[in-house]
């Protein structure tokens, strides 16, 4: 009875480490990285990934809606309230 | 005559009070160069965190010299100290599970499978705790001359 917390123990520890040793073959953790700025900002000269951001008033605006009407802007304010 | 009973609890205990040690010594460095010197950042290398980031990782350190500490009376005293050593491998268990989230979550890619090869080092070390864990005093009737001495 005394060894019960070992035993326990013992197949949590082992449980783990099957979950350790399949968890690679079963699932790719780059799937689901959040892209931050460097890896989604593109190069200088090269095109800009489309993205879709909410603009002051709440509407989500998409950047290739503005393509081909001429040049875009783009400026990105902390805040337009201070 | 040189004592050689929880041989193997003792040098497991060792091994891991120096790694908690080591590991504890580069935290508090690290909150240290962070923090009190931070034109030194540079020398953090792939650490790239603020000032709360270098508080935590003190925090961290402290804890692991804390820990570390407690399992020094493992190695010297085993049999009276076993419960160190269940402690030791409920804490092993729990980081495992966190480095595996970590790898889980995607967000140490960087560090490719890091975390999972230190959650599975982490396991192995707690089922030694549990297996190599010395038997209770009344089970055995048995305790070195040491042990007699501190208790």
């Amino acid at each position: 009875m005394r060894s019960i917390g070992k035993w326990i123990g013992t197949v949590a520890c082992v449980l783990l480490l099957f979950v350790d040793a399949t968890m690679a073959r079963n699932f790719h953790p780059s799937s689901v990285v959040k892209h931050d700025v460097p890896t989604a900002a593109g190069e200088i000269g090269g095109q800009l990934p489309d993205f879709t951001l909410p603009d002051i008033n709440g509407n989500p605006v998409t950047l290739s809606h503005f393509y081909g009407k001429g040049p875009i802007l783009l400026t990105f304010d902390r805040s337009l309230d201070w | 005559m040189k004592n050689h009973r929880n041989l193997g609890y003792r040098m497991l205990s060792g091994l891991t009070v120096a790694l908690l040690f080591l590991i504890g010594t580069a935290l508090l460095r690290g909150f240290l160069v962070g923090t009190v010197m931070p034109g030194s950042r540079a020398e953090l290398g792939p650490v790239q965190t603020n000032y709360w980031g270098f508080y935590m990782m003190g925090f961290a350190g402290a804890a692991l010299w804390a820990w570390g500490a407690c399992l020094v009376w493992a190695v010297i005293a085993p049999t009276s100290a076993r419960t160190v050593g269940t402690a030791t491998a409920f804490g092993l268990v729990v980081n495992a599970i966190f480095r595996l989230i970590a790898w889980f979550s995607g967000e140490y890619a960087e560090v490719h499978n890091l975390p999972r090869i230190e959650g599975a080092i982490m396991l192995l070390l707690a089922l030694g705790f549990i297996w190599l864990r010395p038997p209770r005093i009344t089970e055995t009737g048995l305790a070195t001359a040491q042990e007699r001495s501190v208790a």
